[in-house]
């Protein structure tokens, strides 16, 4: 089921007031009910590929926790791990494999065809649950956590149906402990999470869905009829188009969540104030972040978690060694690849490692600059070149990827202008837009918030809000990260 | 500020809510059809009909319609007249009046002929060859009357009532008249499933082929005939756009004697579409006229004026080229038959002036050049 719909507008109130009504034992039944009713209404036939995964990891874990044998417990955590990303290669990996063999084979002369043509459908939140297990197994096997017992309540962890399809990416210890609880009703909940879920229907409906065709048009041009201004452009309305998808997504799965008194972690911080790259990576899609960097890259670098939040590294010990990049670099190109099968999300995974490589050697040249100025100027250099990393992510092909690369270093393409006027007038107001409500929000509304006029604007702008969603709900798109 | 916490609930959920609500139904009272907002007030667009059916119509969701009325009449050599909203539109608009689409039709009454019309605001050459395929395997077209627009030039794309199956399938089948368009890529795909024509509409994308999309169209229909604000739902979002376009232009002085730069990737496009026009026509044995639309003198023209004459210059030579014919209207309506174009939205009295749309008197004026120019086709 689709957030920005009819559908989900009477399902969550219905499910709210039953989650609140019915006694504290059967509201994990419901939830897990519920949730893959939710699941269901996309394609019913893959709820039973979400059950395989779930009864899988829920009787490794138990396998896991009974056996004191290292090596048992090894090959316990291989068989689960291996499975998941087995399933995840066939439905997601499978056809771009295939389709790159044959092309090197087809190179190389010979010409075979070595999988008859496959219409593989990508089952949607393939790539979340499959983290949101792979993550449950191995902290079992790490001993940061008991197994869960219940399967009906592991169930619900793994398809409670806001962050079922695009996170945010949970982790058992935040979850399972929650829903085990007899959670009281306090009115707070529905206040909350009543704005979060209306904020999130606003960046959607009224913000992601009006900009997406001005991307898609601009994309959809013949590359010699773009300019490198135009790559530009496109680049921050892509970011912007694709930071309110994302976004809303997470404010609605965090809102639906707390309507029922369920706390989840966030997801976005105004990414697109970050003064470098590896804050922005600490302020976007922030379960990703934590969970790439737990389940990762610190193994890859050698380093251990003491417990299973993700507090748990306060401060990772950077590796500045060959072996220390080399983790880095193969953790973007996964976390690239992750998001898609293409080429193009590996060179955008790959371009992010870059930055991050850039911005920790060039940290000691300007430690003795004046804290504010260094921010100032950090976020000035970092928000173009995060912009720009949105290029190979919205691309479909390396050849185009190549055109647009090529715009940008030829002085000839900044001399003329090829989409519409409004296009780089949208892009310079929403810039504008976003400082302004950051300024809003932390420095105007705290203290407004101490007077009546905080609350009557605060009404007015959820009336306004309320209008607006009405108007312009509907199910024209799905949310980008669905893809994923 | 204690009270308001207490009853936080209605603060700020039961209150938001019931004001958006009437937020709404204060603004559906105060919006105008979307097709009509770029009209102005003064102007209406008109579709004439003859008997129970339209000879122009606006969207191609009636092209049955269209082609049912020519074969009651007999199926009469026709000329299929295309364009944008200078064609339907009709300023200061008086009971009895049609446009040039209805004049034409009744002057060819003599000549046995007939004219049938289909137009849509700001439409871009690419969308009038859709309209020209998708028509012309339907009715059997004899002529194809066509204006050129540079302003439209800046348009791209094609407007979701054009794709439909049926469109599609003419795509698939004749290729070589829509290559080179990225317009038209996703229509000649092999890989589309066929959606009943009643359903193409971009709302239900997100959904499409999931079996939330019964409950959607289910529950959608359900709420239009509740509830007469969520049916007029599309007039406000355009109502809405047009509110935010006004302030553009207040802010950034922009009117309509502004010039307007040539986009080239959009222009590329069209004049590629156009001789995808060209090709179509010559292949079909249809004969086309291109002319050059009439275009008020009083004020300067909103285009860089070199590259305009550039273009009629550049398409008059490929009209000769391929044996299409050219005729320049672009004087032909007289100051007196155009109006200002006064803002659209309530309560504005933002006036400017209007390039595009002039009174019926004007259209008698277009209507017979062209016929007269058929007269001399004989």
């Amino acid at each position: 089921m689709i957030f920005n719909s009819i559908t989900f507008l009477i399902f969550l109130p219905l499910v709210v007031l039953l989650y609140w009504f019915l006694p504290g034992k059967y509201r994990s039944w419901m939830l897990c009910l519920m949730s893959l009713v939710f699941y269901g209404f996309w394609k019913p036939v893959y709820i039973l590929l979400l059950l395989f995964a779930a009864l899988l990891d829920f009787f490794v874990s138990i396998e896991i926790d009974r056996h004191e044998n290292p090596i048992k417990r090894k090959r316990w955590l291989i068989l689960s791990v291996g499975l998941n990303l087995a399933i995840l290669f066939y439905f997601k990996y499978l056809i771009f494999f295939t389709d790159n063999l044959e092309g090197i084979l087809n190179m190389l002369g010979l010409h075979v065809s070595i999988l008859p043509s496959l219409k593989i459908i990508l089952p949607i939140g393939i790539s979340f649950y499959t983290f949101e297990t792979i993550s449950y197994t191995v902290d079992v096997y790490r001993r940061h956590i008991k197994p869960e017992r219940n399967f009906i309540r592991y169930l619900t962890f793994l398809v409670y149906f806001p962050h079922l399809i695009a996170g945010p990416i949970l982790r058992a210890a935040e979850i399972l402990p929650q829903l085990a609880g007899r959670q009281a009703f306090k009115v707070d909940f529905l206040v909350e999470g009543f704005r979060r879920v209306l904020i999130g229907l606003f960046l959607k409906v009224v913000l992601a869905d009006n900009i997406a065709p001005l991307v898609d048009q601009g994309f959809a041009l013949p590359t010699n009829d773009v300019s490198a201004v135009d790559v530009w452009t496109l680049s921050f309305l892509f970011g912007f188009q694709i930071y309110f998808d994302f976004c809303a997504y997470s404010h609605i799965a965090i809102g639906s969540a707390k309507m029922m008194g369920i706390h989840f972690p966030e997801n976005f911080n105004f990414p697109y104030l970050a003064v470098s790259p590896k804050a922005f990576w600490k302020r976007w899609h922030i379960t990703l972040s934590n969970w790439i960097r737990d389940y990762l890259y610190l193994p890859l670098t050698g380093q251990k978690m003491l417990h299973s939040k993700p507090e748990a590294i306060s401060e990772i010990r950077h590796s500045y060694t060959i072996k220390g990049y080399m983790a880095l670099f193969l953790t973007w190109a996964i976390m690239g690849f992750w998001h898609g099968a293409s080429w193009t999300f590996v060179i955008w995974g790959l371009y992010h490692a870059i930055l991050v490589t850039m911005h920790r050697l060039s940290l000691h040249f300007f430690k003795n600059i004046n804290h504010q100025f260094r921010n100032f100027m950090g976020w000035c250099i970092s928000l173009p070149l995060l912009m720009l990393g949105w290029i190979p992510f919205r691309t479909t092909n390396l050849h185009d990827l190549g055109h647009y690369a090529s715009k940008l270093v030829h002085p000839s393409q900044y001399t003329w202008l090829g989409l519409r006027e409004n296009c780089y007038l949208i892009t310079f107001l929403l810039l504008v837009l976003m400082l302004l409500t950051y300024c809003w929000i932390e420095v105007v509304k705290p203290i407004l918030n101490k007077w009546v006029v905080g609350s009557i604007l605060d009404t007015i702008a959820l009336s306004v809000a309320v209008a607006l969603v009405v108007i312009f709900l509907r199910p024209i798109s799905q949310f980008i990260y669905f893809q994923f | 500020m204690s009270f308001l916490h207490r009853y936080r609930f209605f603060f700020q959920v039961l209150l938001p809510v019931i004001l958006g609500c009437f937020l709404l139904v204060l603004y559906k009272d105060r919006i105008r059809a979307s097709a009509e907002i770029g009209l102005g007030k003064r102007t209406i667009a008109f579709k004439p009909k003859r008997g129970d059916f339209p000879i122009h119509i606006m969207n191609p969701a009636y092209v049955d319609t269209l082609v049912q009325g020519w074969k009651m009449r007999g199926s009469r050599h026709t000329i299929l007249w295309l364009g944008n909203s200078q064609l339907h539109g009709i300023n200061l608009y008086q009971k009895g009046q049609q446009n040039a689409v209805g004049m034409l039709w009744d002057s060819l009454q003599s000549l046995n002929r007939e004219v049938v019309g289909v137009s849509y605001p700001n439409a871009n050459l690419q969308e009038l060859l859709a309209t020209l395929l998708l028509v012309s395997k339907k009715l059997a077209v004899k002529d194809v009357l066509i204006p050129l627009f540079y302003d439209d030039l800046r348009e791209d794309g094609l407007r979701t009532i054009l794709q439909t199956d049926e469109l599609k399938e003419i795509c698939r089948t004749q290729k070589a008249f829509v290559s080179g368009l990225t317009s038209f890529e996703a229509l000649t795909a092999e890989k589309t499933e066929l959606t009943p024509k009643e359903q193409v509409s971009p709302d239900f994308e997100g959904i499409k082929e999931t079996t939330q999309e019964k409950t959607e169209r289910f529950l959608n229909t359900k709420a239009s005939a509740w509830f007469n604000t969520w049916e007029k739902r599309a007039d406000m979002r355009g109502n809405f756009f047009n509110t935010l376009y006004n302030v553009r232009n207040r802010m950034m002085g922009i009117d309509a004697t502004t010039i307007r730069k040539m986009i080239p990737g959009r222009y590329r496009a069209n004049l590629l579409a156009f001789h995808h026009i060209l090709d179509f026509c010559n292949n079909k044995q249809i004969r086309l006229t291109v002319y050059i639309p009439p275009l008020r003198n009083d004020a300067p023209i909103p285009y860089e004026s070199d590259l305009y004459k550039e273009f009629k210059m550049e398409l008059r030579k490929e009209c000769l080229k391929t044996g299409a014919h050219f005729l320049d209207l672009e004087k032909v309506v007289p100051n007196q038959y155009w109006d200002r174009l006064i803002n659209a939205q309530e309560g504005s009295v933002n006036e400017q002036l209007d390039y595009m749309h002039f009174q019926q008197e004007g259209h008698r004026l277009v209507a017979d050049t062209i016929f007269h120019h058929f007269v001399s086709l004989l």
